[in-house]
């Protein structure tokens, strides 16, 4: 781990991922404008750049410092930023608007890797492997939400029911394959796959409120701007948990230390 | 009463069979509730409840409340109250400290639990603790909760799974009416295939006063491959009923080097702490901490196990886990010509040791021992500035700092010889005797017994699966009221308003009403 103030450009091998996020933060803006100039292959191959720069810098960091999504606010915003650049690519956004955002958000999330602070927010780094991969899906589904947030705000003018069909149905199975690999991960390490310990529990609230809108738009029939906002809501809670879900539960002292019996 | 009838015949089909009129009555579902969208839903709703043996008041009332029973369990506004009341239970366990499951309210370890409550909840303790809110996954509303989400599952896994088994509408519908221009026969006929075209098959038809009441959903595997969902939380539930009633838990044991402790009664074993694997990288953090345990029967080694971080030992049904790290400390004493001296313990194991091994565990602990040739004391207290014991093992985690006060004491007078603060491996002198003090680590096991894990991990398969069945193939239901009239047929096809602007609806409104009179 580090100390508070390390900056990812603070160490040798820091310097060189601090540079290449630099370089995605530039070939994402360039991708942005790139959108205006009607090449979408361009932005397609630029923003492909960026996005893969960008996982490559976050998987270096997990591994040679332990900074998790959960752990490490700037981890987080970046690889939310960078899976949302990802979720574009693999969807294609028709129009010039949403290719921009999407490029926009990549830029603002490696961003925050160069100029935020990795203060890690507990001493707890990586618990591994599958811990590892269960913050992964919960950053994909955050990002999916994100993708649809985005997909919304293009298609204003039409029904966003479609947006947010995919966008909560996505985040649904990702975050229910996040609290299964999460639940794998604490059966090995500690012989408890469910404990409800505080995170788990903050895990969990994520998923029963995505599935809660997921209900109302598909079986309800929420659509329109209802559907819009019920999106939008979940996005940014879901955003709210893999940030602050940490941080609250060591400011309340929770700490999961009951589990151990 | 009434739900278990309906689960009695739609399970068994007993249908025409009767006992009494009242049960007759309540053995005969209906396809279509009362309380539709419009005038006609509702009577035809009525006609259809009313369908029965022994038409009464009384048969016509049950009819409507088993119907509001059954659309209430199968309806999606359920599925979001129950969902609420998880988002709500969650939330608390976020939110709230919890006691262990283990830790009785008034024990002595659920006080030293409470007296170490930060703020700001121990300022609110006793109105939290009054209401039952620091052991909300042990109260009986946590249990009730588990029981509904139980039955309501069995329920709707019945109704997916049971293939005659067919729905009441919702409360809130959409109807679209339209004639066809052909017999009643060939109007079923083409309605059939339609339905087919469109992925639904028909589960149920009736006819009564005149008209063809017909219902139909998805059928084959996009109806049966949702329930997954249903099928993997009782799994998931049934398995946790299994860890409470079979399963076993010991307490988390603290092994310091060559150190041998019983795992508890159930098992019948001792561990004994043989070595300890650790892989430091660059920066002092852990890469590997493995241990070396051997599960001692009597007098006799039965197995050498190695546990590590993430990775688990079994022996004879038994699991054991490495759950947690903390410090030892390796203690030894010579005298003045380099002569070996034994130590002793002051409590526990008082025998004398050429060499001693201790667990330090605690924020804070004092340690006494003696060198009894010597008449000397030595004193130990241990700083940790993390909280040490039971500390969750990580990788990629530094180990606590730590220091140790040692002082060494004259026996007889209580004196002090020497003393020094030891934040590595050293030596603390006197005139006569040096003691020499390494610091090792202990570690954390916990046995269990699991039987219910594989029925937990299939369970947690199974909901994945069930999601992502239902997001490929969510609920489809249509109903048709089909009535002979002079010209054609008249047919209203009443699906939920969810489904309004659902594109299959769509395509089969479109389907039916091609040839029709809409």
């Amino acid at each position: 781990m580090y100390d508070s103030g390390y900056k990812i450009t603070s160490s040798l091998w820091g310097t060189g991922s601090g540079l290449a996020v630099s370089l995605g933060v530039a070939l994402a803006l360039g991708a942005a404008a790139s959108s205006w100039a009607s090449k979408e292959r361009l932005w397609r191959l630029v923003l492909a750049t960026a996005c893969a720069l960008g996982l490559v810098v976050l998987v270096g960091l997990a591994r040679n410092t332990g900074a998790w999504p959960s752990n490490t606010i700037a981890v987080a915003l970046a690889a939310v930023g960078v899976t949302t650049g990802v979720w574009g690519l693999v969807h294609r956004p028709s129009d010039r608007l949403a290719e921009s955002l999407h490029a926009l958000v990549v830029a603002l999330g490696l961003g925050a890797l160069l100029l935020v602070p990795l203060a890690p927010l507990s001493e707890e780094g990586g618990r591994g492997l599958l811990f590892g991969f269960a913050e992964v899906a919960f950053a994909l589904s955050c990002a999916a939400l994100w993708h649809g947030m985005i997909s919304s705000v293009v298609i204003r003018r039409q029904p966003g029911q479609a947006a947010a069909k995919a966008a909560l149905g996505s985040a649904l199975l990702l975050l229910s394959t996040a609290l299964l690999l999460h639940g794998v991960g604490a059966q090995w390490s500690r012989g408890a796959y469910w404990s409800w310990e505080p995170l788990a529990c903050w895990w969990l609230t994520a998923w029963a409120v995505v599935a809660l809108a997921v209900l109302g738009v598909r079986r309800l029939g929420w659509s329109g701007r209802r559907a819009t906002i019920a999106l939008w809501l979940v996005a940014g809670f879901v955003l709210l948990v893999l940030l602050g879900a940490v941080p609250l539960v060591q400011w309340l002292g929770l700490n999961g230390r009951y589990w151990t019996g | 009463m009434i739900l278990p009838s309906i689960i009695l015949h739609r399970a068994t089909g007993w249908r025409k069979k009767r006992l009494i009129g009242l049960l007759t009555s309540l053995l005969c579902p209906p396809i279509i509730g009362a309380g539709d969208a419009d005038e006609d839903s509702e009577r035809m709703g009525v006609r259809v409840t009313t369908a029965r043996s022994q038409w009464s008041t009384l048969s016509s009332a049950l009819g409507r409340i088993e119907v509001a029973a059954w659309r209430a369990i199968t309806s999606p506004q359920v599925s979001m109250a129950l969902l609420a009341a998880l988002l709500i239970i969650s939330l608390l366990g976020g939110l709230l400290p919890q006691a262990a499951p283990d830790v009785q309210p008034g024990s002595p370890r659920y006080q030293e639990w409470r007296g170490q409550m930060r703020p700001p909840w121990n300022a609110a303790a006793d109105t939290l603790e009054a209401l039952g809110l620091f052991r909300v996954f042990q109260s009986r509303l946590f249990y009730l909760f588990m029981a509904v989400i139980a039955v309501v599952a069995v329920l709707r896994l019945a109704s997916l799974w049971i293939p005659s088994w067919a729905l009441a509408p919702p409360r809130e519908t959409s109807t679209r009416d339209f004639t066809l221009l052909c017999d009643e026969a060939g109007a079923l006929e083409e309605i059939s295939l339609t339905l087919r075209d469109m992925g639904l098959g028909v589960v149920r038809q009736i006819s009564f006063d005149g008209a063809r009441y017909t219902a139909a959903r998805r059928v084959g595997v996009a109806r049966s491959m949702p329930g997954l969902l249903y099928l993997g939380v009782l799994a998931l539930l049934l398995a946790a009923v299994i860890e409470w009633r079979f399963g076993w838990v010991g307490s988390s044991l603290d092994l310091a080097l060559g150190e041998t402790r019983p795992l508890g009664v159930e098992s019948g074993l001792a561990a004994r702490l043989e070595q300890i694997d650790l892989l430091p990288l660059a920066d002092g953090s852990l890469q590997r901490f493995d241990s070396h345990v051997s599960l001692i029967r009597g007098a006799h080694v039965e197995s050498r196990v190695v546990l590590g971080l993430n990775r688990r030992a079994t022996y004879q049904g038994f699991s054991l886990y490495q759950v947690g790290f903390g410090p030892a400390v390796r203690i030894s004493a010579r005298g003045a010509s380099g002569q070996p001296l034994a130590l002793q313990r002051t409590v526990g194991d008082t025998s004398a040791q050429g060499v001693l091994r201790l667990r330090l565990s605690g924020r804070q602990q004092e340690q006494l021992l003696t060198i009894p040739r010597a008449d000397m004391v030595v004193r130990l207290v241990y700083y940790p500035s993390l909280p040490a014991r039971g500390s969750p093992m990580t990788l990629g985690t530094k180990p606590p700092s730590r220091a140790l006060h040692v002082q060494l004491l004259r026996g007889s007078t209580g004196k002090l010889l020497a003393e020094r603060f030891l934040e590595q491996a050293g030596e603390v002198s006197s005139a006569d005797v040096s003691v020499d003090i390494s610091f090792e680590y202990s570690v954390t096991i916990r046995p269990e017994r699991e039987p219910g894990l594989p029925l937990a991990a299939i369970g947690g398969l199974l909901i994945l699966a069930g999601i992502v069945c239902q997001v490929i193939w969510p609920p489809r239901e249509a109903w048709l009221i089909v009535r002979p009239e002079d010209q054609g047929c008249h047919c209203r096809l009443i699906a939920s308003r969810a489904d309004a602007d659902a594109p299959w609806l769509t395509a089969l409104v479109a389907a039916l009403s091609g040839g029709a009179h809409v």
